[in-house]
């Protein structure tokens, strides 16, 4: 492909990206914009101002869904770097069906998973709680995170570990001074991803919070629903915030230093 | 340093057919370097892991000057393990590599600086601290890896292969490099290789390993030339085996009587002899055979040749070689001293 061609195929694939999300970022500082118009006739900051008031739901909404998606990235690491390490280093009976029923989430409908993990949640008394909808986060981040980190510890030495204990160094000296240093660009990767998927869930945000657990997501759909695309158009710029910021730290990451995914060979 | 005694070693991991560790018993004397030798799944890497302490054996014992470590993690033996590969921490650079077990004991950093320093030196790396492990060449890498084990002032040294992903010219010059290190510390070392000259080059004594257990120890020469027995022999590359009976210094068979060297086992048995051993022309043991096949191999040439039904096979240098045609008959002696008897075979 010459290179020419490859910087206009680049160019329409950035287009394509970016196009749907114009309209949105307009919205958000437009004040009457109607059909014919190419661009809104007046220019003003108004729905901004508008979202960040003090009797905004916005800025709380923004603040719960950072916690949980935080909260949620944080056990689905600390749940999914130990199974991907299993997953990744070993090799034993049944070791396909538990990749697959793993990876499931991701495959069943939400909805059906959040429904039935509702009845569950409902006797526990986990429902319309925060702590409840950190857990039923890790549906769809657990495996997000499993995928990845099975990912790096299949191109781990864990002869690494076994020379540091030689060495003199205990377990847990080990796990800090030999595995997490190996394998961290994964555990970024991993942890942003289970991030900004938390971050954007609706539908099981929605079944186990019933409402009363309110983040970004679901003022966006309430908006939009009603016909706000001022606040719409807030809401879809702030969701997209944290993308933007991690795809610029993935992308260092991924490309920069390359190498660093995959471990210590 | 640390006198290791192995003791009944018993090791079959799961799903093995054969165990890898059968009885091993084995010691190795304070200040001494061992070469545990034997081809690769011969358990000698398995035996090393057992001792540092990465796998625990099924039953037997390992002493550290006597006392048993069987119940001590890794990293409380006073033994350090160097793998094959080196495993060098690729995140971290040379200094931090080789300063890693002293940080692990929490020794002051400045303590940890000196030594990492001395131990660079002793290795003739004192100025490539800064370097990461991806930036150095095979040897160097070795290198610091054998640093940042002999920086801990180990009682024992295991090294496993620690040549075998070098160039030919760089494995004498690490294996002079190991020799001398070994020499100054006098740290009780036990290194596993599958090459012959290796093991002979570096061990005070060699151990020959077969199928878990040990076969013949003792100083190379012994093992290549007065060989326990029929796989020792054809280990070290011996293929004339000769059956017959020796009595009284002298060996009975179908080349006739061969008179044998001092102290050769007597009765019924195999005699073998190295085929660079054989000599052309008359004198004591002198036989006549028919050479049947020559085959050129580099710096020597193999000669195949045959009496009463009996093969032997000969390494001769280009101008003994010469007068080998196949279909002629052949003067050849077997010395004396080259001969052997592994008894009952």
């Amino acid at each position: 492909m010459s290179p020419r061609l490859r910087i206009l195929l680049g160019l329409v694939l950035i287009a394509a990206l970016i196009a749907p999300l114009l309209p949105l970022a307009l919205w958000s500082v437009a004040r009457g914009w109607f059909f014919p118009q190419i661009l809104p006739a007046n220019w003003t900051i108004e729905p901004w101002m508008q979202a960040f008031a003090p009797r905004s739901e916005i800025p709380s909404a923004l603040a719960t869904t950072t916690l949980i998606a935080l909260a949620a990235a944080a056990l689905a690491l600390a749940l999914g770097i130990p199974a991907g390490r299993a997953l990744g280093l070993y090799r034993f009976r049944g070791k396909a069906l538990v990749e697959l029923a793993l990876l499931a989430p991701v495959i069943v409908p939400g909805i059906a998973v959040g429904l039935g993990i509702h009845g569950v949640f409902l006797r526990l008394g986990l429902t319309n709680s925060v702590p409840g909808v950190v857990l039923v986060h890790l549906v769809p981040t657990l495996p997000y995170v499993i995928f990845v980190m099975s990912g790096v510890f299949a191109n781990y030495d864990a002869e690494a570990e076994a020379q540091a204990r030689s060495l003199g160094a205990r377990p847990l000296q080990v796990l800090w001074h030999v595995m997490l240093p190996a394998i961290a660009p994964g555990i970024v990767v991993a942890g942003l991803f289970a991030f900004l998927v938390s971050w954007s869930q609706y539908i099981l945000t929605l079944t186990i919070g019933g409402g009363r657990v309110v983040t970004l997501p679901l003022l966006l759909y309430a908006q939009a629903g009603a016909g706000r695309n001022d606040q719409a158009g807030v809401l879809a710029m702030l969701s997209l915030g944290p993308g933007l910021v991690i795809l610029a730290l993935v992308a260092r990451q991924l490309t920069g230093r390359g190498m660093a995914i995959g471990g210590t060979r | 340093m640390t006198r290791l005694t192995l003791n009944d070693l018993h090791l079959r991991h799961p799903g093995a057919e054969r165990p890898a560790l059968d009885a091993l018993s084995l010691e190795v004397g304070n200040g001494e370097m061992l070469a545990l030798l034997g081809p690769s799944g011969c358990g000698k890497t398995t035996a090393l892991r057992v001792v540092a302490g990465l796998i625990a054996p099924d039953a037997g014992e390992v002493r550290f000057d006597g006392v048993s470590v069987g119940h001590l993690p890794p990293e409380r033996r006073e033994a350090v393990l160097v793998f094959q590969s080196g495993q060098l921490f690729a995140h971290m650079d040379v200094a931090a590599n080789v300063g890693f077990g002293l940080r692990m004991q929490r020794r002051p950093k400045r303590e940890i600086a000196r030594r990492v320093a001395e131990g660079l030196e002793q290795v003739q790396l004192g100025d490539l601290g800064h370097r990461r492990p991806h930036e150095l060449s095979g040897g160097q890498r070795q290198r610091v890896a054998l640093a940042r084990a002999l920086v801990l002032k180990p009682g024992l040294l295991l090294l496993d292969e620690p040549l075998s992903s070098l160039d030919a010219h760089l494995r004498t010059e690490m294996r002079a490099l190991i020799r001398r290190l070994q020499r100054e510390t006098g740290i009780t070392t036990l290194v596993v290789t599958h090459d012959q000259e290796e093991a002979a080059v570096l061990g005070d004594r060699v151990a020959l390993m077969l199928g878990g257990r040990i076969h013949q120890i003792g100083a190379g020469a012994t093992l290549w030339n007065r060989p326990a027995d029929l796989e020792v022999a054809r280990f070290f590359g011996g293929c004339n085996f000769i059956p017959g009976r020796s009595s009284g210094g002298a060996f009975d068979c179908a080349l006739g009587q061969l008179a044998l060297p001092h102290a050769a086992p007597a009765g019924a048995g195999c005699l073998t002899l190295r085929p660079e051993a054989i000599e052309t022309g008359e004198g004591e043991n002198a036989v006549t055979l028919r050479v049947i096949e020559t085959r050129f191999e580099g710096l020597l040439t193999r000669i195949t040749a045959e009496v009463a039904g009996l093969r032997l096979e000969a390494l001769m240098r280009a101008g003994a070689a010469r007068g080998a045609t196949p279909g002629q008959d052949i003067r050849w002696r077997l010395p004396r001293e080259a001969l052997w008897v592994l008894p009952g075979v």
